[in-house]
């Protein structure tokens, strides 16, 4: 469905491109989470996506069409909800009715569910709203056209501890099967529970890039105390407790999986993180 | 829900959750589950998460499956859990006790009389 | 959504969000040449009693001219320059960029808003200015006649030179429909501070090809040319085949910086 063919991009004006040869695929359905450092070139994979910002080589295609061509047969079927955006000096309902027919899957039914799981008022003006609320509001419209794209940048930041909940729960239950969520964020906490697939991106490249299934079949999570577990472990986090550990799951043990201690492995040692699964794809 | 502190895998914290609700009553036998995509909305968990906890029980009979109609509590539920927390504690969670008794050096005598004193204590409870 | 009705769709985005914005630059329009056409009047209505006024012409006529041209410069210029006012932020290129309508439409629509659409508020605003000028002379000049200006072709009269007046029309509408274009090319390339910035960049290119045209006809012309133009009839239509290819030159080359935009600018 969406295809990262060989990304190489650089800002004007600075040396070091931030993607260089980066290749992803993403198949239909799935909750996706880009997890990177900050500066990690996250936002920009996000906009080289969309088209907004055009590769010096390489092309995404997006059901085989290059998206920086814009058609509008791409725009109806992708959504981006930037980390910062500006909102028309409009009512909400004004906004809606001039956008939303752009859409051809908006449903005014899902938007004002959105708006309710947000504890938001279809009556408001978008002037009068904080950054918070803007945010709540746009991204309710951005479930409510039903694209099969969606990619949100930090969408939990600047959302309050009931937004990122609300966040969480609409995530949860509005996505269709046949949908796809980009979710960028370096907030591993506030997305682990709902992601479906894992990729972490670092050094201008994707390091790590595998199902969330497939992570807790390989490894295992582990709080513990016990010495010799943390010292033979793959990689040891303190915790006020003693330490949480990942090891190579060799015994079919199911565990909760820690986005942290993966993240944090993955920037440490990536080949020994990848080599783990070599080991797991005869299953 | 929080997750947080608990290296137990969600799915089996949610199936966990899900037991003590049937135990409590809040869901009886015969009742309907919420569908997945609800229950992960509450949870605010992905709902391929949920499906494997549905998928835990029903493979245990404490719930089934109505092909286009959803997840049911079966009507036997009640002592399907109380058969795999049986099978559960006596063959995963008491190791960790007996580890605990061997490097204590408890003799079991002394766990019976402890035990016995124990169930007396509680009957009379339950009498008065 | 078939093309059609994707178009009005946009249009009706694009002028509903900008809403309030063009209001305000029409009122700001409006009140500044109604306001010029008081000045105008009160400083010489007094000519109306001129014997000057018995020949048909109205006296207040060149100045309201000039105040029509001034402002249709100015104004159309400042006009022009908003074309691409869309792309100004970095977040307001996401949202232009992002919206699922074709880049000639979303170009299209707004050109269609700050070149023609702007032409005709103009008129109309010509025309209340017009009519301001009519409403308030009227008490005052009781014996004369006096009419909507606008409403009267000029040149009537044969005091009048038709040929300059009609001449210096022709030129000074061929010059603004350029320097229109030009502001829109400007706001293509410079969304922020699109009207200083296009303005000075013409003023520095006018007045280089100035130079060089000036120094190119004082080498070769003998003084042939100019007195042509004064004296003869002069046929418009090719040069205003090349005032509208000069346009079409510049709009095209402003859709075209449009549609390799990216939320930087890299040039």
């Amino acid at each position: 469905m969406l295809e990262i063919e060989n990304l190489t991009f650089n800002y004007p004006k600075q040396r070091e491109n931030v993607l260089e040869d980066f290749s992803l695929q993403l198949e239909p359905g799935g909750i996706y989470g880009l997890l990177g450092r900050n500066g990690a070139g996250k936002s920009t994979l996000l906009y080289l996506i969309c088209g907004l910002l055009f590769p010096q080589k390489g092309r995404v295609l997006y059901n085989g069409i290059n998206t920086r061509r814009r058609l509008t047969k791409t725009l109806t079927d992708i959504f981006i909800v930037p980390e910062e955006f500006s909102l028309p000096p409009v009512s909400l309902m004004q906004y809606v009715k001039v956008n939303a027919p752009f859409y051809p899957k908006f449903s005014m039914d899902d938007m004002k569910r959105h708006l309710s799981t947000f504890d938001l008022d279809a009556d408001v003006k978008l002037n009068a709203l904080s950054m918070g609320q803007k945010k709540k509001v746009y991204m309710s419209f951005a479930l409510a056209c039903n694209t099969s794209m969606l990619l949100m940048d930090e969408p939990t930041n600047g959302l309050d501890i009931p937004g990122k909940s609300a966040f969480r729960r609409f995530i949860c239950s509005s996505l269709r099967d046949d949908q796809t969520i980009l979710i960028s964020t370096h907030q591993a906490r506030d997305i682990d529970s709902i992601l479906d697939h894992v990729i972490i991106m670092d050094n201008h490249n994707v390091l790590f890039n595998k199902p969330a299934f497939d992570i807790v079949s390989a490894l295992k999570f582990v709080s513990t105390q016990d010495r010799d577990i943390i010292k033979s472990a793959l990689y040891a986090q303190n915790t006020p407790g003693g330490a949480t550990v990942m090891l190579p799951n060799n015994n079919n043990e199911d565990s909760r999986l820690d986005l942290e201690v993966l993240f944090n492995f993955a920037l440490e040692s990536p080949e020994m993180l990848n080599r783990q699964f070599i080991n797991h794809t005869d299953n | 829900m929080i997750f947080k502190e608990n290296n137990r895998p969600i799915y089996l914290q949610i199936a966990d959750r899900i037991c003590y609700d049937i135990m409590s009553g809040t869901y009886n036998p015969d009742d309907r589950m919420p569908s997945v995509r609800e229950y992960a909305a509450s949870v605010e968990v992905n709902a391929n998460t949920v499906m494997r906890s549905y998928e835990y029980l029903s493979a245990r009979d404490i719930i089934y499956n109505r092909r286009g109609i959803g997840f049911f509590v079966s009507s036997d539920a009640r002592n399907a859990i109380v058969r795999m927390r049986r099978d559960t504690f006596l063959n995963d969670d008491i190791i960790d006790f007996f580890k605990e008794l061997k490097m204590l050096d408890i003799a079991h005598d002394e766990l019976k009389s402890m035990y016995e004193n124990y169930c007396n204590s509680q009957s009379q409870t339950e009498k008065q | 959504m078939t093309s059609l009705s994707r178009f009005y769709t946009t249009f009706a985005k694009e002028l509903r969000e900008t809403r309030r914005t063009i209001a305000m630059q029409i009122l700001v329009m409006v009140g500044a040449m109604c306001f010029l056409t008081l000045f105008i009047v009160f400083n010489n209505y007094d000519d109306y009693s001129d014997r000057f006024y018995t020949n048909g012409v109205d006296p207040l006529w060149n100045n309201m001219f000039a105040l029509f041209a001034w402002s249709l410069m100015i104004f159309g210029s400042l006009s022009a320059a908003n074309t691409m006012k869309n792309m100004s932020s970095r977040q307001k290129r996401i949202s232009t960029l992002m919206y699922p309508a074709s880049q000639f439409e979303k170009y299209f629509v707004r050109w269609l808003i700050y070149v023609p659409l702007f032409l005709v508020v103009f008129a109309i605003s010509c025309f209340i200015a017009d009519l301001l000028r009519y409403v308030i002379c009227i008490p005052f000049v009781t014996d004369k006649e006096i009419t909507l200006k606008l409403l009267v072709p000029f040149g009537i009269s044969e005091y009048v030179n038709y040929i300059e007046e009609w001449k210096a029309v022709n030129i000074f509408f061929m010059l603004f429909f350029f320097v229109q274009s030009l502001f829109v090319l400007g706001s293509s390339f410079w969304p922020k501070q699109t009207f200083v910035k296009t303005f000075i960049m013409f003023s520095i290119t006018a007045t280089i090809y100035y130079f060089i045209g000036y120094g190119v006809y004082k080498i070769f012309d003998s003084g042939y040319w100019y007195a042509h133009i004064v004296n003869n009839e002069v046929h418009f239509t090719p040069y205003w085949c090349l005032t509208i290819c000069g346009c079409a030159i510049n709009y095209a080359l402003a859709y075209w910086r449009f549609r390799e935009s990216e939320i930087i600018q890299r040039w």
